[in-house]
């Protein structure tokens, strides 16, 4: 037994699920996995990075951290930003 | 020694203690309400375990006396299917203490009635009913 | 009409749901993104529909179609409105599909943060959202259905209504605000999951999701601190916290949650104790479904409503696989998400974090333990055995104190290692004013624990002071700033720091709140007109007994003089004995209830309670308490809600990686 409002949710149903599946019926789309997601992670961690180094320069300002470690910590962090923008510069120039 | 294995080991052995001390208190908790024993007001009447035991059923219709000398002293019989038990309470009454409440009580048996120090009524959480039950409304109903 | 809608609407969602799964599987196996799109589309969907039930439920709700059964038994003509709104969550179908509601919402925002990252983790964060969301919505569609049409013979035209003995706003907003907090923790566990099974090496996604624990664990926070509230201000019996089977499922997840907050800063920074983070976000997911489980199926009052419904042993099965699939998860991927760094001193921060998680879990198994043994000790022995506040409080003091210990030392060791002369510099001073607080106490006659909370209270807070005074200091000599710039600009560049620094000084006030329960009093007497009685030092004197007649109960009201040891007044109280419905006919029907009047300073609550009335005698029955201290347990409060706040408030470098 058809009723308007039937009909009604009927249609609305059908548009909702095809509104669903139309990714499906495009042509093939180029999968933003990779190399996006790489290029975002490594900006992302050369952000983190640079705050990092700031963070260790006031933890030793206040004394959480002993000048050695400091030391050794600084130049590690500085190091791995440099080769993640080495990095950076490789990947954006593909 | 490195200090992973002094980490390791301070770990282990806090936790060790800990489990030992959870164990521990589990059977010898210093305050014997930490852990009683629920049973069943049958149960009571035929073992007769006059060890502290928490017991609940409901509140037999019309068995509710207050002593004329202690007001907040009260007996009632706690019933649970067939079996009755008299009970004696000295204390504050919760306010859903009445005839038919479903209530706990907790103490020590001793010839023939039980002695409770606590008297818990069951959480009034919702006004629970049966929607069919037209003895429940407040107000009127309409019979189709 | 409605109701009909709103049940399709839970089927369309669920079938929704399992197409999504469907097509995010097949996505993860092929790689085309098409599938990812439209299983993405239909996760939006199912929220969708999700939400839109529970409109209409609130729609037949505020309307009064007692057409519904849940609206029949939850609200009646009569209830104020707001309460017929908030039957939504009084009930068993209500409240889950509330539980679903809100991980919907979360959902949808989620999804909106992330539409452009993280595109190897997403499919797998959406599966497992998408399968909660399936469990709940199996729940209410085919075991406890909100929209089931009421089952009497005639045509209802009232309904039952809410107890007016429930109809209070802390009532009211307690389990929505500790439901944002029990739901919140899946999203965070759903990345954890997606994380461990794409292998996925770095910790950014951690960083992201520590603003989504940091809201959930405030929620939950809040939640659980608005029911002790409420427990101490309506229902009477003095005390704010009983270890209830209830309390218990909410605080078990808090607990690990916490060590879980603090763990994933580790993460961060260092990236290590990544293995620890897993298990910890794990069970407190597993904790929440567990203490929904425990809340919502009745299985602690007794095992025989257990077995009555379904939906208890489907919770449990729920959990179980839960609880089986991460640990295989984490063992298959333990070699790999093991850290290469490692903790380098029993002396650091980092193994002040290590410790922090460890006695957190402890607290927390000992917390379970206490809860389940009932169950656990029927099962296996037959003897049911029930688990009170004595034990409760006896196993989990002095981890408590451990934990309050632990906040003071954490903030005072060195990242790495802590030097011998660093040590003596940090530890002197806050350890050495503790002394000579615990040398005061123990003069003023404390002992025991009490003396013990007081004194590493002391120590906490003026470590925590002398935190503050570093990093001042340190931006003084670097930079010249005066103090007060020199510590707006500190908070600003670390707000989780200094933010958490506060929520630990709010613990603290909460810890002396507790220790004053170790000097409560209580007493009850009856008292006829000019009659006194004293409880301690404070005296308590009828001067007037009073009746009134109010729209929809029948009250005494007593008047008590309150005077203190030389005699001085120090309040009235006005404790009322009220009778709700007392024009009903059957005595059985009518409901005594005790309005409350507490007396509130800081140095303690005085808390009169009008047990029952002798008309005959015209006596008036007492029961008396006083609470010294416990003011401090909701300033307390207050205190851990600011700090959070402070370590959550959005500064713009944080939008760049959040």
């Amino acid at each position: 037994m058809f009723s308007f409002s039937m009909l009604m949710l009927f249609c609305l149903f059908s548009l909702v699920f095809l509104y669903s599946i139309w990714p499906l019926f495009k042509g093939i789309i180029f999968n933003p996995s990779n190399s996006q997601d790489t290029l975002d992670a490594l900006e992302r961690r050369k952000t983190i990075l640079y705050r990092e180094i700031q963070y260790i320069d006031a933890e030793y300002d206040i004394g959480n951290l002993n000048k050695e470690d400091y030391n050794l910590t600084r130049t590690e962090l500085v190091q791995e930003t440099s080769d993640i923008i080495a990095e950076i510069k490789l990947i954006s120039s593909n | 020694m490195a200090p992973k294995n002094k980490i390791v080991i301070t770990v282990t052995g806090f936790t060790l203690v800990a489990l030992f001390w959870i164990y521990w208190v589990s059977v010898n908790p210093i305050d014997e309400k930490a852990m009683v024993k629920f049973i069943s007001v049958q149960e009571i009447l035929q073992t007769e375990n006059n060890e502290r035991v928490r017991i609940g059923g409901v509140v037999a219709d019309g068995s509710i006396t207050l002593s004329s000398t202690n007001k907040l002293e009260v007996a009632f019989t706690l019933k649970e299917g067939d079996s009755f038990l008299p009970v004696e309470f000295i204390g504050t009454r919760p306010d859903l203490f009445k005839n038919g409440a479903e209530v706990i009580v907790e103490g020590l048996y001793q010839e023939g009635s039980f002695h409770a120090d606590i008297l818990q009524t069951k959480c009034a959480s919702r006004y629970e009913g049966d929607l069919r039950d037209a003895s429940s409304y407040n107000l009127y109903e309409i019979e189709i | 009409m409605t109701p009909v809608l709103g049940s399709v609407s839970l089927s369309l969602a669920a079938g929704f749901g399992i197409l999504s799964v469907i097509l995010l599987s097949l996505y993860i196996r092929s790689g085309d993104y098409r599938l990812f799109l439209a299983g993405r589309r239909m996760a939006i969907i199912v929220s969708a529909l999700v939400i839109i039930a529970t409109l209409l439920l609130v729609k037949e709700l505020i309307t009064s179609n007692f057409d519904v059964d849940y609206v029949a038994h939850y609200t009646s003509i009569e209830t104020p409105t707001i309460y017929k709104f908030t039957a939504l969550w009084a009930g068993q179908s209500g409240s889950l599909l509330f539980w679903v509601f809100i991980l919907s919402i979360y959902s949808l925002i989620m999804i909106f943060q992330n539409r452009n990252r993280y595109h190897r983790m997403m499919p797998w964060v959406l599966c497992v959202i998408l399968t909660v969301q399936l469990f709940f919505l199996i729940l209410t569609n085919f075991i406890t259905n909100p929209f089931e049409p009421t089952n009497a013979d005639f045509v209802i035209a009232n309904g039952l209504g809410l107890n007016p003995l429930l109809q209070n706003l802390t009532m009211a907003i307690h389990p929505p605000v500790l439901y944002l907090g029990f739901v919140g923790f899946t999203i965070p566990f759903a990345f954890t999951f997606a994380a461990l099974l794409t292998n996925e090496k770095g910790s950014l996604w951690v960083r992201s999701i520590r603003r989504w624990s940091l809201v959930t664990w405030l929620a939950l926070s809040c939640g659980i601190i608005l029911g002790g509230w409420w427990a101490y201000q309506e229902l009477g019996w003095g005390g704010y916290w009983a270890w209830d089977p209830v309390e218990n499922a909410s605080f078990m997840p808090w607990l690990t949650g916490t060590a879980f907050l603090h763990s994933i800063i580790i993460q961060e920074k260092k990236n290590m104790l990544r293995v620890w983070n897993t298990i910890l976000i794990m069970l407190t997911f597993a904790l929440t479904i567990f203490g929904t489980f425990l809340t919502r199926s009745g299985v602690m009052s007794s095992v025989h409503s257990f077995t009555e419904s379904p939906l208890g042993p489907i919770f449990l099965a729920f959990v179980a696989i839960i609880v089986t699939v991460c640990a295989i998860l984490v063992f298959q991927g333990l070699p790999r998400m093991k850290s290469d760094k490692h903790i380098e001193s029993l002396t650091s921060r980092e193994s002040g974090f290590l410790f922090n998680n460890v006695v957190f879990v402890t607290m927390c198994f000992a917390v379970f333990w206490g809860t389940i043994f009932p169950v656990i000790s029927e099962a296996v022995r037959g003897t049911k055995i029930t688990v009170g506040p004595p034990f409760f409080n006896q196993v989990n003091v002095p981890i408590g104190l451990l934990l309050l210990m632990l906040t003071g030392v954490g903030p005072l060791l060195a990242w790495r290692r802590t030097s011998r002369s660093n040590f003596i510099k940090y530890f002197s001073i806050p350890v050495g004013l503790a002394l000579i607080a615990a040398i005061v106490f123990l003069l003023f006659g404390f002992r025991g624990y009490v003396v013990i909370s007081l004194t590493l209270s002391v120590f906490v807070v003026v470590a925590i002071i002398t935190e503050f005074k570093r990093g001042i200091q340190a931006r003084v000599n670097r930079f010249g700033e005066s103090s007060f710039v020199a510590f707006r600009t500190m908070v600003r560049k670390n707000r989780s720091r200094y933010g958490g620094y506060f929520v630990h000084l709010g613990i603290v006030l909460m810890f002396i709140g507790f220790t004053g329960q170790a000097f409560n009093l209580k007493k009850e007497f009856g008292l006829g007109i000019n009659d006194r009685e004293h409880v301690g030092d404070i005296n308590f004197e009828l001067k007037q007994l009073r009746e009134e007649e109010r729209p929809n109960h029948f009250a005494w009201i007593a008047e008590l003089l309150v005077t203190g040891k030389d005699g001085n007044s120090i309040t009235t109280l006005l404790p009322e004995k009220r009778i709700y419905f007392h024009r009903d006919p059957n005595p059985d029907r009518r409901q005594p209830h005790s309005e409350l009047d507490i007396h509130t300073t800081l140095k303690g609550d005085i808390y009169s309670v009008f047990s029952s009335i002798d008309t005959d005698n015209g006596i008036a029955f007492f029961q008396i308490m006083i609470n010294p201290l416990v003011q401090f347990v909701w300033y307390g409060g207050y205190i851990l809600v600011l700090g959070t706040l402070i370590a959550l408030w959005p500064s713009k470098r944080e939008k760049l990686l959040t």
